[in-house]
């Protein structure tokens, strides 16, 4: 098999504004994947008992509840109203990921699939790919010390099944697939949603042309991207090292040269 | 000069209806004067909570390790210079000094890995001759056949494309 052959770029696309917050997606990701408990607690935060993605949450449902009616697609719907906004995040799974490029042990790989993920037996818990995310996606797993995320069920792919968030959403809202039948498939329902009066709704993510390359799971939204806790314009991390690198030289030199000079400037004892 | 309230711009001290916001009452807005042609930011975020993950390393350990690199790394210049310059005493003590500093950071280093032993030197592991030899080993055994992401080497180019 040559590097010609491989299957092609899988990805996500999650449609919010057909996701019911029903949560299926988080159980079966954690049943599959045996992720351990990390608290049921009560957030304050709406329905949200997750919080936010990290080690022992790979799907996270948010939830939003806005003053603010649906448009049209409510009929009646008055100013004070309530609407929900309910979206499924998960592990962007990015073109440019930061993580892979920063990862010392190489524990974090690009699969055939073009996916990220992280080689648990190879992970030395370093954490350099914890802030390297723009996403804030990967995390530590505080009782064993290695990062952990979203693999978009490597094992499941391998054998031609969809992702287990994907199989379990009963609305469809995460839909698995080939990522350029996705975008195209995207690209209508976001029309079709602006034609229905939603004007509100946008694509994030699915840009091949943004700071990451574009997203192997990228999203629907219906407000701006902050209000779901996603970056508005995500960038590789990594895009600063070679002006890091450059600093660290000017230093190195600048250093150089002042020892060059104690020596050359300075009297015999 | 006129008393009328309507002017080129619409009704004096009215937003135009082109301007509504949804969600938004309507009505007067007078703030020195001035009308404001966009409404004002609004800094919106998902219940407060930061977007990036906040690093991992204990402090003392990571930012001791820097310093104890710069140290040891301007240490060993000076030694050099030193012992070009024959000063032997200078040499000697700059030298140690580089020693100790570059040993006492891998300390550091080491430390803030959460559980590490020295991996095994297994030629075939994905990481065998990459710098850092430090594993985690907590893991449960291991069976590699079950774990085909292993065969892909560190570094190698995505088998997939950007645009499949």
């Amino acid at each position: 098999m040559t590097a010609d052959h491989h299957p092609p770029r899988m990805g996500f696309f999650t449609d919010t504004s057909v996701c019911i917050g029903c949560k299926a997606c988080e159980v079966a990701c954690k049943e599959w994947n045996n992720i351990p408990e990390d608290g049921l607690n009560f957030t304050g935060m709406s329905y949200d008992n997750t919080e936010g993605l990290g080690a022992d949450t790979w799907r996270h449902v948010a939830f939003i509840e806005q003053r603010k009616p649906l448009a049209t697609q409510v009929a009646g719907a008055e100013e004070g109203d309530l609407r929900w906004l309910m979206a499924s995040d998960v592990c962007k799974h990015c073109t440019h990921a930061a993580c892979l490029d920063v990862c010392p042990t190489g524990a974090l790989v690009r699969t055939e699939f073009g996916t990220v993920v992280v080689q648990e037996d190879v992970c030395n818990g370093c954490g350099y790919c914890i802030p390297a995310c723009p996403y804030g996606v990967i995390d530590q797993r505080k009782d064993d010390g290695r990062a952990w995320k979203c693999t978009l069920c490597y094992d499941r792919l391998q054998v031609g099944m969809e992702p287990a968030c994907a199989k379990a959403c009963p609305t469809d809202s995460i839909q698995f697939g080939v990522l350029d039948e996705l975008r195209e498939r995207a690209a209508t329902r976001v029309e079709k949603l602006h034609e229905a009066g939603v004007p509100d709704a946008r694509l994030y993510g699915h840009d091949p042309d943004d700071g990451v390359g574009g997203d192997g799971a990228f999203f629907l939204l219906l407000d701006e991207p902050e209000v779901y806790g996603l970056p508005p314009d995500p960038v590789v991390t990594t895009r600063d090292l070679p002006s890091m690198w450059r600093h660290v030289g000017v230093a190195a030199i600048t250093m150089a040269a002042g020892i060059v000079a104690a020596f050359a400037g300075g009297r015999r004892p | 000069m006129s008393t009328s309230d309507v002017t080129r711009e619409g009704l004096k001290g009215v937003q135009p209806g082109r301007d509504a916001m949804v969600g938004v009452p309507g009505g007067k807005r007078r703030r020195g004067g001035e009308q404001p042609v966009v409404p004002d930011a609004k800094f919106s975020s998902y219940y407060g909570k930061p977007v990036i993950n906040q690093p991992v390393w204990k402090a003392p350990d990571i930012a001791g390790y820097f310093y104890l690199g710069g140290l040891a790394g301007a240490s060993s210049v000076l030694g050099l210079g030193a012992h070009i310059t024959d000063r032997p005493a200078l040499a000697k003590s700059c030298k140690l000094g580089a020693l100790g500093a570059i040993s006492l950071g891998t300390v550091g280093l080491v430390h803030d890995l959460p559980e590490v032993r020295l991996r095994e030197r297994d030629p075939r592991h994905p990481s065998a001759g990459q710098r850092h030899q430090l594993v985690h080993v907590r893991a449960g055994p291991r069976d590699r056949r079950d774990r085909p992401a292993a065969r892909l080497r560190p570094g190698q180019t995505p088998p997939a494309t950007v645009n499949g």
